[in-house]
């Protein structure tokens, strides 16, 4: 072993952390190195020194003050509550993924070049929009449900928070996917008309706003938006 | 009970654990507003994060709350380090040069020293192996503590143990005579 390893081992041997083993080796290495031992001797008297000096005072902190700034930022922020356990994070992953997927789409269909459309190339596009449906509604259901189960007597202490930017990404979503199936599903359009309306009111609402959301909760119930989805991914 | 947001009970949190860790922002920073800032931003840090701390066997609160408060402390200096170059100021550190307690003067002075010495040293080392050099020498953990809390392997630790002492050492020698390393 080089010198460079007893050096590093001198300092561990100060701080008590070799075994048997180490510190018998290190202890020969001493014997016979005459370097080594001058840097032992020297290490062992700044340790020296070092321990030597009192425990550094530590000053008392105004607590009170500090535990009140604590208090200040934790009650004036509180924090989100998931949907159904699902982190924001989550929901922002989701919504993310499926936005990029359905702009590619969007954009593969009206920008690039048209195949003449033959019987697999209709297969395939249809099979895409129905993946593409189908995700977007696995994003919107846990919203959806949130709302169909809101109730006024929960409205000041259970209140129904809403991640603005993940529903913002919803309705361009639902946009998107609106103007890809247009024309060619119409069950799906009207399901994806009546959740444009839903997050629309969504991404407008104040937290405080009990009437909206009920009337949210009605329309969700009066078209059956959940009860149509459910029968349109089953299909 | 905090973890559903129950400030009293995260108040009661705060009252058994603020002491550990306003010492180990001292310690690290050697300043008492910044210990402070660090103090506060820990537990404001811990009360956003109580859903990803699950009580295990081998995590209990303590040692969750204790590792957020050294990364807070790293991340405190590396954001004030541009604007306080010059972190340590010595006529801010604690009052130890008074002569109570010591029975020769030149001992206070020659103590006062070495502190100034060591702790402009600190100042100059890495955040790293000066956070390791504080939790081995001041909380006196021992390097696979360390490890844990500072999710790095042992060896790491001890490199960095390593290095820090020895840049101890070398600002040191013109405190020690050449000969029979005594201190001047």
């Amino acid at each position: 072993m080089k010198c460079y390893k007893f050096r590093e081992n001198i300092v561990l041997d100060l701080y008590g952390e070799l075994d048997n083993k180490e510190k018998a080796e290190l202890e020969q290495h001493i014997a016979a190195c005459a370097e080594c031992a001058k840097d032992y001797l020297y290490s062992k008297s700044v340790f020296q020194a070092l321990e030597d000096l009192e425990t550094e005072d530590i000053p008392e902190p105004a607590w009170d003050s500090s535990w009140g700034k604590i208090n200040l930022t934790i009650r004036d922020k509180p924090k989100p509550r998931p949907l159904f356990g699902i982190s924001p994070k989550w929901v922002y992953a989701a919504a993310g993924v499926t936005l990029v997927f359905t702009l590619g789409i969007f954009t593969g269909w009206f920008w690039l070049p048209q195949k003449q459309e033959g019987p697999l190339s209709a297969e395939l596009s249809q099979d895409y929009i129905q993946r593409t449906l189908a995700q977007h509604f696995e994003n919107i259901k846990p919203v959806l449900v949130e709302m169909a189960n809101y109730t006024a007597q929960e409205n000041e202490n259970n209140t129904v928070m809403m991640d603005k930017k993940a529903i913002e990404n919803l309705i361009i979503q639902n946009i998107l996917l609106k103007s890809l199936i247009s024309g060619k599903n119409p069950t799906a359009f009207q399901i994806l008309e009546d959740v444009d309306l839903v997050l629309r009111e969504l991404a407008n609402i104040d937290e405080g706003d009990s009437g909206t959301k009920s009337m949210i909760k009605e329309l969700i119930d009066d078209r059956e938006i959940l009860v149509n989805m459910n029968i349109l991914q089953q299909m | 009970m905090a973890q559903q947001g129950d400030t009293n009970a995260f108040r009661q949190l705060f009252e058994d654990n603020k002491r550990r860790v306003f010492t180990l922002a001292f310690q690290y920073t050697k300043n008492k507003e910044d210990a402070e800032d660090i103090l506060q931003e820990t537990f404001i840090k811990a009360f956003h994060s109580l859903d990803k701390f699950k009580a295990q066997d081998d995590t209990n609160f303590s040692s969750w709350l204790y590792r957020i408060g050294i990364n807070t402390s790293i991340d405190h200096l590396r954001k004030n380090k541009m604007k306080k170059d010059n972190y340590i100021d010595s006529d801010q550190l604690p009052n130890i040069s008074s002569d109570e307690g010591f029975s020769h003067p030149e001992q206070a002075v020659r103590i006062k020293e070495i502190r100034t010495q060591l702790n402009l040293t600190l100042n100059q080392l890495p955040k790293g192996q000066r956070m390791v050099f504080i939790l081995r020498h001041y909380q006196q953990l021992s390097v696979k503590e360390i490890a844990d809390y500072m999710k790095c392997s042992e060896g790491s630790v001890k490199k960095q143990l390593f290095r820090a002492f020895q840049m101890i050492k070398k600002h040191f020698k013109s405190l020690f005579s050449e000969d029979n390393y005594e201190m001047l």
